[in-house]
């Protein structure tokens, strides 16, 4: 048979049948018919070793010339099929079913407490800056102003690894370091883990993590301390939250104080979370005790400075509601999955 | 420490209710933990921080308040008449050690009759929670509690010769003491002694032989001053502490020795009969010099932020015994005896910041402005995490310990022991943990152990352990999948790709402490190791009770952090389309898919873009001994359209290669 008329011939007969194509169904029957792999192009194609050498290469281009054309007239059939007819599907859509989610994964509490926490202070212009969890007795005490025979000392409990290298029990020793490698003016914070050996329980563990504050020039006062440490609680725990420091004692810090924040449970009013008294304790401030900066270097008449040490796990559970500072390492899913 | 309301304002006038009390008091320094009422009375029990001993007494706590109200303070009477006809002889007392005991004042009192005391004084005592003994006893804690001193009563009979010498213990000696337990001594210690043995551990605990009973008629009554780290140093190693140790660690005052002995001489003359016998006995070193210091007004105001009105200052530093000498801005103190706390002028500008009150000192928060980014590593962490939880891992926060019996907490990284810790007591009972995997795979078990599917998991954290014989901690991220090795290769594959990192790694097949044996490899980028990941091996999955796939990785996150490159810039992209084609290859078993991989590319032109592996099927179809590895190759020209000529003859190259080379036949 005339390759030529039998393309021209099966041209005509698909151009009508795709037209008169009124389902996907039907279409996808044209297009086995014609196109797929037992279709008709194929079987021009097999008829070709028929043809005369000559005409070979001409009746080939004729036949992936129609296998083109077909192919870009079911494409388009298929378009205008998709978008005038309203797809009618066997089964009807349950539109209350839940959707299908996917699994989201969980951000720990703590660590969006810590990221917060940083944020407020990038945002008061505090520079972010760590230390090693495995510090040098020096750092930890003597740097401190903590002599390591003296009742102080009873405070600062902390683990041994070897002689003279212990786990840090607060994230102080990170003012030293930082006070040694650079020089005043500064603004830093230094998060991190701090390991004291505390009898666990629903409010201690002895892992837990710290964020302390230094801030070292020639006019810091304790009234910039006071003031940076209400903009902290009240970006953290609200507009209302009021701030208070009473006088305590620490070896690093003179004068040195104990920060309490008006109880975020009852707003002050007194409640059993708050021992009735309307305030909670949050951590130690203090203005850098000048023996401090002369271990570190710097002039303790020219400059002086704050310091301060927040809880992260218990400013987590103040903010959350958590309870049990054991469920922050225990990563329960139905614990992890409420943040 | 406890104090009571009503016994307080027999030194001081208190125009408080208790509640009002605690409340001054929590705003002093003097944190209040609780209120009782304790018969007649009621019971405050404060915190005072270490650096106020000064305050460990009723007569020290109504000083404070004296001060800071106003108010007068009322002493007590401590005259004493002795008896110089008593016939008693005088008591012999040599200080041996005058570093250790500077002071040491005995008095003898005959003609004590031991009694219970007066309801007066039993009253006073449960009012502080101390259980009344007798007479005697009662009066010396009584006189502790009321200023400080702690006092020690002999039964002089029961002193050989009636002596007291004050010395270093001897090599070997030991005491049974009032608490009935028997106490090894060393030269180190401080003991009271008799002529012959020591009576007591010097400031800490009495001897039981030379205990007051029923009997005891004459007495010795001690009053002393230790040495604050010597005791401190003997009450550790003997592992006995009192009331009393507590007060001379803290350093007592140098007048009050005197003080105490006298009223308590008074009180025991008046309540148990008893009669002074001749003056009171002395030895020790010369009374310490005065301390002074000098301050400034205005570094009190440059320190504190406020103005301060220097008569104001002035005014309070008479009143709190400071005897400013000096005018206008500068000025000399001389340091009250009983406060060890002060001796510098910065101590000083905490007092007037107390005299202030703290909640006086009104807040700035204007401070300079300053320009202040996230730090790199920072801003490394954030978006490793955020990515890590886009794919849906969960971040946990696991502890630093690693349990005694995980000892397949071992580091990765080094081949050393893990770090023990020592705690205060001297045990070792925790480890520091060498890897994170363990402590995730432990948190699968505790969620598996609900029911519960935790699913996959990160946490960026550090590992401890020894790195040529020195303690060492680094940052790392460790990774859990329960999709496998593919899944665990997929997250750290992310994670390089995020940090442009891609380019120079590789996954080195390595065998792995913890991974099942061919099923892990060292992550390197370069020459440098910075991970590690792997099937979880059977034993360990064993030992968590983990069932089912999961895979992990650690990863150095301080070497990745250096060598990230996170600055983005835009690249533009080819227009043209691409042209894909599929390819099933059927190849023996042995060969991989870098060698595939690398056949294909070895052979392909620039226009060959992209390689991606989609199946793996091994079965019925393919011969045993091969499997039919199918993948995609994606060709794109950024300058033309590529003609399909031009694929279909890197295609037919690509073939012949796979064919020629790995043996590879194409699937049909």
């Amino acid at each position: 048979m005339d390759i030529v008329s039998s393309v021209n011939g099966a041209r005509e007969r698909a151009r009508a049948e795709i037209q008169a194509c009124a389902t996907k169904e039907r279409l996808e029957e044209i297009r086995v018919a014609y196109v797929g792999r037992k279709g008709l192009i194929r079987d021009l194609f097999t008829q070709l070793g028929q043809v005369d050498p000559a005409e070979k290469g001409q009746a080939g281009a004729l036949i992936n010339g129609l296998k083109d054309e077909l192919a870009a007239l079911i494409d388009a059939r298929a378009r205008s099929l998709a978008t005038s007819t309203p797809t009618k599907t066997t089964s009807s859509l349950d539109l209350t079913l839940p959707g299908r989610r996917r699994r989201r994964g969980r951000r720990h509490p703590l660590y969006q407490t810590l990221d917060e926490m940083k944020d407020i202070f990038l945002q008061l212009g505090f520079e972010i800056v760590y230390g090693p969890e495995i510090e040098t007795e020096f750092n930890n005490f003597e740097a401190l102003n903590i002599p390591l025979n003296h009742p102080s000392r009873d405070a600062f409990d902390t683990f041994y690894v070897e002689k003279g290298i212990l786990l840090r029990s607060h994230t102080s020793p990170v003012q030293i370091r930082t006070m040694m490698a650079r020089k005043p003016p500064l603004r830093i914070v230094a998060p991190g883990r701090v390991f004291r050996p505390d009898t666990p329980d629903a409010g201690h563990s002895p892992m837990f993590t710290q964020m302390e504050g230094l801030m070292v020039g020639e006019e810091i006062t304790f009234a910039h301390l006071k003031g940076v440490l209400e903009v902290f609680f009240q970006k953290t725990f609200g507009e209302g939250t009021k701030m208070r420091l009473r006088p305590s004692f620490f070896p690093f810090t003179e004068p040195s104080a104990e920060m309490d924040i008006s109880c975020v449970i009852c707003g002050g009013k007194g409640c059993s979370a708050c021992k009735v008294s309307g305030w909670m304790e949050i951590g130690g401030a203090g203005m850098v005790h000048p023996k401090v900066f002369e271990n570190v270097g710097y002039d303790p008449e020219q400059y002086t400075g704050f310091a301060f040490g927040l809880g992260v796990d218990r400013i987590a559970m103040l903010k959350y509601g958590i309870t049990d500072i054991r469920l922050l390492t225990e990563n329960h899913l139905r614990f992890l999955s409420q943040f | 420490m406890k104090v009571a309301w009503r016994w307080l304002q027999e030194y001081v006038r208190i125009d408080m209710t208790p509640e009002e009390l605690a409340k001054f008091l929590t705003m002093s320094g003097f944190a209040v933990e609780s209120i009782q009422p304790a018969g007649d009375d009621v019971c405050i029990d404060i915190d005072v921080t270490s650096n106020r001993a000064d305050v460990l007494c009723i007569i020290g706590l109504a000083r404070e308040i004296a001060v800071l109200t106003g108010a007068p303070l009322k002493m007590p009477s401590t005259t004493v008449k002795p008896d110089r006809k008593s016939g008693e002889s005088p008591l012999s007392l040599v200080v041996r050690d005058q570093r250790l005991c500077p002071r040491y004042i005995g008095r003898v009192l005959t003609n004590v009759k031991i009694a219970p005391s007066p309801s007066w004084l039993k009253a006073r005592l449960e009012s502080v929670a101390i259980r009344p003994v007798n007479n005697v006893v009662d009066i010396t804690n009584f006189v502790l509690m009321e200023c400080g001193q702690p006092l020690h009563a002999f039964d002089r009979t029961l002193l050989r010769e009636g002596a007291i010498v004050v010395r270093r213990a001897q090599e070997g000696e030991k005491i049974v003491a009032i608490d009935g337990k028997t106490y090894q001594l060393t030269p180190d210690m401080l003991v009271i002694a008799d002529a012959v043995r020591p009576v007591a551990v010097a400031g800490i605990m009495g001897g039981k032989e030379s205990e007051i009973n029923e009997r005891t008629t004459t007495i010795v009554l001690e009053s002393a001053f230790f040495d604050p780290a010597n005791i401190r140093t003997t009450s550790k190693q003997l592992s006995l502490a009192s009331d009393s140790s507590y007060r001379f660690e803290r350093g007592v005052s140098w007048e009050g020795v005197a003080w105490a002995s006298a009223r308590a001489a008074r009180l025991i003359g008046e309540i148990a009969g008893g009669r002074i016998s001749g003056e009171a006995v002395e030895d020790g070193a010369s009374p310490p010099k005065p301390v002074t210091t000098s301050m400034r007004i205005s570094r009190a105001s440059k320190v504190l932020g406020i103005e301060l009105k220097g008569t104001d200052v002035v005014k309070m530093m008479r009143k709190a015994g400071f005897a400013p000498r000096g005018k206008g801005d500068r000025w000399n103190l001389t340091v009250p005896e009983w406060r060890r706390d002060i001796r510098t002028e910065i101590d000083v500008v905490e007092e007037i910041a107390r005299w202030r009150g703290y909640d006086n000192i009104p807040s700035d928060c204007a401070l300079p402005m300053v320009p202040v980014l996230l730090n790199r590593v920072d801003r490394i962490e954030r978006m490793v995490k955020e990515m890590l939880l886009s794919l849906g891992y969960s971040e946990a926060m696991t502890s630093s310990f690693a349990e005694e019996q995980e000892v397949r907490n071992c580091s990765l990284w080094s081949g050393e022991p893990m770090l023990e810790l020592r705690s205060p007591d001297g045990r070792i009972d925790k480890r520091l943990r060498g890897s994170l995997l363990p402590c995730l795979y432990h948190i699968v078990r505790i969620n598996e152990g609900y029911q519960e599917d935790i699913g996959d998991l990160f946490e960026i954290a550090s590992v401890y352990y020894r790195s040529d014989g020195r303690p060492t901690e680094k940052k790392c991220l460790g990774v859990v999948s329960r999709e496998g090795f593919s899944g665990a290769k997929g997250a750290v594959e992310e994670l390089l790709a995020l940090l442009g990192l891609s380019g120079g790694a590789t996954f080195i097949p390595r065998d792995v402490v913890g991974f099942r044996p061919g099923a892990s490899v060292a992550v390197a980028i370069g020459d440098t190791t910075v991970g590690f990941l792997g099937e979880v091996s059977d034993d360990v999955k064993i030992f968590y009770d983990i069932r089912g796939t999961i895979a992990a990785a650690e990863i150095d996150m301080e070497a990745v952090e250096s060598l990230a490159a996170i600055d983005r810039k835009f690249h533009m992209f080819s227009r043209f389309p691409p042209m894909r084609r599929d390819v099933a290859l059927v190849v023996d078993e042995k060969v991989v898919w870098a060698e595939i991989e690398a056949c294909v590319r070895e052979v392909s032109p620039d226009f060959l873009r992209e390689i991606a592996f989609f199946d793996l099927y091994r079965g019925e179809k393919i011969a045993a001994g091969k499997k039919s590895v199918a993948f995609s190759l994606t060709f794109r020209s950024s300058e033309r359209t590529l003609a399909k000529v031009e694929v279909d003859e890197a295609m037919k190259a690509v073939v012949a290669a796979l064919k020629d080379k790995l043996g590879g036949t194409l699937r049909t």
